[in-house]
């Protein structure tokens, strides 16, 4: 449940406040969930309403930037012990 | 000394692989319906748009706290002011309103291309909402509008163009946006120039040495019409290279701004 309500606070808390939100919660939110697979998608829907320019970069910011936390985060599973907050 | 080695029984395609795997999956298979169908960009901004008001009211609101312990002296001679300002701008809008016919007459009369229909929209949200140069306004695909549209402040005043489109609401990028170039001239001059845009409400040009260029000239966009795009702020000299840097803004303050109008090519 609380994993549920931390996504929605993932894609609503930086279109209400600002978009750079986006970027502490979504540490924030490997720190809390062992392996957050949902930023992936919350990434994905703001790429879709922000613009940050032509390029495919700048096209994919946030899911590019969530992937790469997603990535760190599977390695590190294998190298540390996660606790689940949330 | 006995050692016992102890089987370990992990498997690499075990549980685990396969939750990853059935994940990444459903991810990949979200994305791809996302990015395939065209009404995704409608229906995420139709899901924001109520939030980004919202947060636009929240800033506003908190934008008012410091004039609620404002001086009522103060105030008084405030308001003198303003009283001042209604009074002279109702004179230059009569007379804007003579020389906007005379200048529709000449236009008829020399058949140059009517100045296309202005589409008013509302500025949803801005910066710190959004990434900064960029405004989130309520018209889009319905009104007639495309991508590359061009934006103003005013009836001669371009800030920029239609980046992104849906259904009934559209992202502007201003043109002081990082990497957006755009072609104009002098008006002082007419000589023309090369100008980009750096973030922030700024705009750079990079030009030679012996370019005629001083600070508070306009930069215009010709056409049909011809539109402000950015004034000079700062020329600065860098006579071992012989370039001059330019550095311009923006003709008006954004933040400032909630109303602007869309020259729309469809919308004749």
């Amino acid at each position: 449940m609380y994993r549920i309500l931390f996504f929605l606070a993932l894609i609503f808390v930086p279109v209400t406040f600002g978009w750079w939100l986006f970027i502490p919660l979504a540490l924030l939110a490997v720190y809390l969930i062992k392996l957050p697979y949902e930023i992936v998608l919350a990434g994905f829907l703001l790429d879709l309403f922000y613009y940050f320019g032509q390029g495919f970069w700048q096209g994919h910011t946030f899911t590019i930037f969530t992937l790469i936390l997603i990535a760190l985060a599977l390695f590190l599973n294998q190298k540390i012990h996660w606790r689940k907050v949330i | 000394m006995i050692f016992q080695i102890k089987h370990n029984n992990q498997r690499f395609f075990g549980r685990s692989f396969l939750k990853i795997f059935l994940v990444s999956l459903l991810i990949l298979v979200f994305v791809l319906v996302f990015t395939v169908f065209d009404f995704s960009k409608t229906l995420v901004a139709n899901l924001f748009s109520p939030f980004l008001k919202s947060g636009n009211y929240i800033y506003q609101t908190i934008g008012q706290i410091p004039s609620f312990f404002s001086d009522k002296i103060e105030l008084i001679k405030k308001n003198d002011a303003l009283l001042n300002e209604v009074e002279n701008n109702s004179i230059n809008l009569i007379e804007y309103e003579v020389v906007k016919n005379e200048n529709k007459k000449l236009r008829e009369d020399l058949k140059i291309k009517p100045i296309g229909k202005l589409i008013s929209a509302s500025v949803i949200s801005k910066f710190p909402q959004i990434p900064m140069d960029s405004l989130f306004v309520d018209r889009g695909t319905v009104d007639g509008l495309i991508e590359g549209d061009s934006v103003l402040a005013g009836e001669r005043i371009l800030v920029g163009k239609i980046v992104k489109i849906s259904k009934n609401s559209s992202i502007v990028a201003l043109n002081s946006f990082v990497d957006v170039i755009s072609y104009g001239v002098v008006s002082r001059t007419s000589e023309s120039i090369e100008i980009k845009g750096v973030g922030g409400g700024n705009i750079e040009a990079k030009v030679p040495f012996d370019f005629d260029i001083v600070v508070g000239d306009k930069i215009i966009v010709g056409g049909s019409s011809d539109y402000l795009v950015a004034i000079v702020g700062v020329v600065e000299e860098d006579r071992s290279a012989g370039f001059k840097k330019v550095l311009m803004s923006l003709p008006v303050y954004i933040s400032k701004i909630n109303t602007v109008f869309i020259l729309g090519v469809n919308t004749d």
